[in-house]
């Protein structure tokens, strides 16, 4: 029986489900973009991508281009576990139709 | 609410940021502003400077063939550096798909430009290709609407229903709507469209354009 509790606990909160599945939609993105896009304050989107990043599903860039800026990307193992996440989710409504 | 439902609002929502995440603006605010001001520039330069009785035929083709290259130019250097800003490939998904949907209304365009060009011969005037004009671009912009934002989709409907309303005028208009109309009036068609149309959209989109709504 498929569940809730079958979804990975790292990706299934809606802050970090929201960073994720923006992740997934552009090689990276910039913290401001990140910010404006979510519309989360600094600390709760510093907090959601620190944990996405010790758990091995974001990297992080930090480069000096007219100021510094911050960029995230999902990793390999992050992007696997985001996909995992989603089939998860859609065996969960499969098997309520059926 | 069940599993079952939880799992389809979460799939929803990841679905409704995906699909604002990757909404594509094919021309931005400031391409539009400078088309806009680049079309009514160019009606009032080509009516002050063409003798009614004179032969429109290639000076109506030249100044909007420069018109379309300076705008196309200057839509090209926004979306560089707009993927740039992005820290996206010029060429990116969302570019190439923009293109692929454009590409078969302009092409149309293209082609009856090209035998207008060749050939200063009724039916193919002035009048019936600036009309194709704005109905193959307002079917471009449309094309596009599936990851356009609402704007730049209202404005294709924009240019579309102009250029049918011209056509179904010809068909329903006693004295021959589009005949009675001469170079010198199918500029101010342009203007309307074009020009006006293009600076409504940059005021409309410009406050939210960096938001990217």
């Amino acid at each position: 029986m498929l569940d809730f509790d079958k979804l990975d606990k790292t990706i299934h909160e809606k802050g970090r489900l929201a960073i994720m599945t923006l992740l997934a939609t552009r090689p990276s993105w910039a913290f401001q973009d990140l910010k404006a896009e979510l519309k989360m304050s600094d600390g709760n989107l510093i907090t959601h991508l620190r944990t996405l990043h010790q758990g091995g599903y974001v990297a992080v860039t930090k480069a000096m281009l007219d100021r510094p800026q911050t960029s995230y990307s999902l990793t390999e193992k992050g992007r696997s576990a985001f996909q995992d996440y989603l089939r998860v989710l859609e065996q969960i409504v499969k098997a309520g139709k059926s | 609410m069940n599993e079952q439902e939880r799992a389809e609002e979460h799939l929803r929502t990841i679905r409704r940021l995906m699909e604002r995440a990757t909404i594509y603006r094919a021309i931005s605010a400031p391409t539009a502003l400078a088309g806009g001001l680049l079309s009514l520039a160019a009606s009032c330069f080509w009516i002050a400077n063409t003798p009614p009785e004179s032969d429109p035929h290639y000076s109506f083709l030249l100044v909007w063939l420069l018109v379309f290259v300076l705008t196309a130019g200057t839509n090209t250097v926004f979306l560089v550096l707009d993927a740039k800003n992005r820290n996206e490939p010029v060429f990116s998904p969302s570019m190439k798909a923009a293109f692929k949907a454009l590409a078969p209304p302009f092409l149309v365009a293209a082609i009856l430009t090209f035998l207008f060009a060749v050939a200063a011969s009724d039916p193919l005037n002035e009048a019936t290709l600036s009309v194709t004009w704005a109905i193959c671009y307002g079917l471009g912009l449309l094309a596009t609407a599936h990851f356009a934002p609402r704007s730049l989709t209202l404005l294709g409907w924009g240019f579309l229903i102009s250029g049918l309303a011209a056509v179904i005028a010809v068909r329903f208009s006693s004295n021959h709507f589009l005949a009675m109309l001469d170079a010198r009036n199918t500029v101010l068609f342009m203007a309307w469209t074009f020009g006006l149309y293009h600076l409504l959209y940059a005021v409309c989109t410009w406050p939210r354009a960096e938001t990217g709504t």
